[in-house]
């Protein structure tokens, strides 16, 4: 991988700085100082800020078990937004219904999602590719009718479930969304370690091996079916830890926050970020927010009020209602023409130049 | 030279001063309104409108008339002083109907220190009930939920305020009118029809056991499963849903959904033939101005008139058939700044109502806190003003924006303005040349409150 460059003059004398995560103290420094700078940011951010970047770290963590199914293991699935929505019911009714505390309903709803997940996944004994896509697609559209309609009386069907009166409690306080703030975070980093060192292992190299060719896989001894499985497994209970905190953090959930659309926006944050990559989801999920909540609101008044001096003949309104989702769609087409390798590539090659530099040829 | 430069100078001052004295000499706000006096200075100010919502998904063809309406009424409103000299404004924050951005939009618009935020989906109320509540901004919504009002128990009214009733009273006032008159509606039997899909919690709204209960109890019987459709759905596919309500008893269709709603489920009836044994009914929403355009160019009834035409439905506002000052204000207002009739429609109306309510309630917030806090400096006074104000000037207020319906809240404890009516969707002709009439079938009064219901056994 790009990421075993070493800058000039670091030679590794040993296996743990070989497969070391921060190579050198600079790597160390980096990657802790991020994770305290992460921390501190509310104290200097605006509160819309503080929810921007959980939220991107929620989606970021359904993205990176995307990435294991997926970017790892060559699998596809169309119905990730099926499985946060399976976290959030199950984490919400664990703690409504059973008295579960928030910190035993997240690891519940995780495990309860990655079962469900492993459901979903076994036509990818028989299936692949589009095939597959399909056979995911129908869990997005089942899983979401059965919280509708079958388990009404426990999810209030299309009606938000409101989670208001169940705030997750530490010590004895109840975390607010600040505190959570403080919960997801950390979260997102674990997980991440955890699918970086994922690959690192024998069941990584075993997903790789069945993403670059199941046949040569099979022939190698590795149970394919099983492995395929696993990632099914591990992806679903990313999708549900995220469901949970989004819910937790959101303080009520609705089916619509979860349809075809979020599975694809996941799917697109994947591709935009990039495949294979452990950064992938986290430049993917954070491009994604940034365009679509940051960079489109801002240059929306200007273009709006330039094609409404420009097209007088259309109403001012609908050229601003419309205005969002084209800009957002063009934003988007523009880099998969132009780095349809990913964010996460292009930062592998501007770290390998750093790092080289200055022999960087 | 001189002569001649004289002469442009004076010409050019003529033109320049041409549209001045061509300009409205009426500059005061409507004389039918009752509006609070002034007793501070704001001048300089200003008052901002935040509204986040769908301006580009499934609701767009709502939302869009009511961002117009805004923009006219405040242009109207401000030409004539503003809030006491404070300029109107407004902002939006479009979630394109993504649940998942309402969040992110109300965080956005809260770090602009907002006194108060209008929603449109009482989904987005439902969802934002608990932060608003932390956050002491109230909400001013058109239409709300049960929960988004009252709670999860329907016993807590929070920080959000809507202006019309709740659809299940909306239906229960339905079912009233239809109970009340065996004659016209003998035996009656509604099957319930909404939008399913991404905004099924509209689309079911109403249907509430405490309504249906409501309807028992007025001789109206509810049949226990409700259809659902998709906003994009077509008559065809409807019709399967219709067949499916006719086979179980249906004497009466009721929609809960906007105007395209109602309009595929009378084509839907005429396409199965039973229009002269089905009565249709719909929500305020079903009967704009919308659902007649929708039908105006798709399948006609066999008189020749739309399919929508005798749709009876409930309507807690004034609107087009009324010969009422605020409606020909706005219709005027309309005309002058091209609106075409698929803008003219409820939404519009709430636009202008929104905009005269901030009027009103910003008037009597400023007045109350200069006196209270003995201020005098405009921008004082703007600042010192913030949720926990307005939410106590909303429950004082007893207003009637544009004179189209009474923005009151009696006891404090109600989240919903009660007046209702029942109306009927008539056309003069097969040829539209203009909106339907609305005939009042009952006067306003308020709807039942289902909610109540949730005690009874306490």
């Amino acid at each position: 991988m790009a990421a075993n460059i070493r800058p000039s003059g670091v030679f590794d004398t040993n296996y743990a700085q070989d497969i070391s995560i921060n190579r050198t103290l600079w790597d160390k420094f980096s990657s802790y100082a991020l994770f305290g700078v992460l921390l501190i940011l509310p104290i200097f951010l605006p509160s819309d800020w503080t929810g921007f970047i959980a939220r991107i770290a929620i989606f970021a963590i359904a993205v990176q078990g995307l990435n294991i199914l997926m970017g790892y293991t060559g699998q596809i699935s169309l119905g990730q937004a099926a499985f946060m929505a399976v976290g959030a019911y199950s984490g919400a009714i664990f703690v409504r219904e059973l008295g579960f505390s928030f910190w035993l309903a997240l690891p519940s709803a995780a495990l309860f999602t990655g079962f469900i997940g492993l459901l979903f996944g076994l036509p990818s004994l028989r299936v692949k590719g589009f095939y597959l896509a399909m056979a995911t697609l129908a869990a997005q559209y089942i899983i979401i009718w059965t919280i509708e309609n079958p388990l009404e009386s426990l999810t209030r069907g299309v009606n938000p479930l409101p989670l208001e009166r169940f705030p997750p409690q530490f010590f004895g306080t109840s975390l607010n969304r600040m505190g959570l703030y403080y919960v997801i975070i950390p979260m997102a980093v674990i997980l991440f370690l955890v699918a970086r060192n994922l690959i690192r292992s024998r069941t990584g190299r075993a997903f790789i091996s069945v993403r670059d060719n199941d046949l040569a896989a099979e022939l190698l001894g590795i149970n394919v079916f099983r492995y395929k499985l696993a990632a099914f497994f591990l992806c679903s209970m990313f999708a549900g830890i995220a469901g949970v905190l989004l819910a937790f953090y959101e303080r009520t959930l609705i089916t619509s926050q979860y349809p075809l659309f979020i599975s694809i926006e996941l799917l697109a944050m994947l591709v935009i970020g990039g495949a294979g990559y452990p950064l992938g989801p986290l430049f993917g999920a954070a491009f994604i927010f940034i365009v679509n909540q940051r960079i489109v609101p801002f240059i929306l008044p200007t273009i709006s009020e330039f094609l409404q001096n420009t097209l007088t003949f259309v109403s001012p309104e609908n050229i601003q209602g419309a205005l969002q989702p084209i800009l957002f769609g063009l934003i988007l087409g523009a880099f998969l023409i132009l780095e349809p390798r990913g964010l996460a590539y292009r930062w592998e090659i501007l770290k390998i130049s750093w790092k080289i530099r200055p022999y960087s040829y | 030279m001189r002569k001649l430069t004289f002469i442009i100078m004076i010409m050019v001052m003529v033109v320049m001063a041409f549209p001045a004295m061509a300009q409205d000499d009426d500059l005061s706000l409507p004389d039918f309104v009752d509006y609070t006096e002034c007793e501070v200075d704001l001048t300089g100010g200003d008052v901002t409108i935040y509204h986040i919502g769908d301006l580009s998904g499934a609701y767009a063809a709502i939302t869009l008339p009511l961002v117009a309406g805004l923009n006219d009424a405040l242009n109207y409103f401000n030409a004539r002083g503003g809030v006491c000299g404070a300029t109107l404004s407004q902002s939006a924050f479009d979630t394109g109907g993504d649940p998942n951005r309402t969040a992110e939009g109300y965080e956005q618009v809260h770090a602009q220190d907002p006194d108060v935020i209008v929603l449109y989906s009482s989904a987005d109320s439902e969802l934002l009930r608990p932060t608003v509540a932390d956050d002491e901004v109230p909400i001013i919504i058109s239409a709300g939920s049960l929960p988004g009002l009252y709670g999860e128990n329907g016993n807590e009214p929070g920080w959000v305020f809507a202006t019309n009733p709740l659809y299940a009273d909306q239906f229960a006032t339905f079912c009233d009118y239809i109970g009340a008159n065996p004659d016209l509606y003998p035996d009656p039997v509604i099957g319930y029809m909404g939008w399913g899909g991404p905004v099924a919690a509209f689309g079911l709204a109403a249907f509430t056991p405490e309504a249906i209960a409501h309807c028992e109890e007025a001789g109206v019987e509810v049949l226990p499963q409700a259809q659902t459709f998709l906003p994009i759905a077509d008559s065809t596919s409807v019709s399967t849903l219709v067949e499916t309500h006719i086979n179980d008893g249906a004497s009466i269709i009721y929609v809960n959904a906007l105007a395209s709603g109602p309009v595929r489920v009378a084509e839907a009836i005429e396409l199965i033939g039973f229009s002269e044994e089905l009565v249709l009914g719909s929500v305020n929403w079903g009967l704009d101005t919308s659902a007649m355009l929708l039908s105006a160019d798709s399948l006609r009834a066999s008189d020749g008139l739309p399919v929508v035409d005798g749709m009876i439905g409930s309507m807690p506002f004034a609107w087009y058939s009324d010969d009422l000052p605020g409606i020909a204000l706005l219709l005027e207002q309309a005309a002058e700044n091209g609106r075409g009739i698929e803008t003219i429609n409820i939404s519009y109306i709430l636009g202008w109502t929104l905009a005269d309510t901030y009027l009103e309630m910003y008037t009597i917030a400023a007045n109350n806190v200069a006196a209270e806090q003995g201020l005098e400096d405009g921008t004082a006074i703007l600042n010192a003003i913030n949720g926990a104000i307005i939410k106590d000037t909303i429950l004082s207020m007893d207003f009637d924006p544009l004179g189209l319906y009474n923005f009151s809240y009696p006891g404090g404890e109600i989240r919903a303005l009660p007046n209702n009516r029942i109306v009927q969707m008539v056309f003069e002709s097969a040829e539209i040349t203009g909106p339907p009439t609305l005939v009042e079938l009952t006067e306003f009064a308020p709807a039942p409150d289902t909610r109540l219901r949730l005690f009874d056994d306490e």
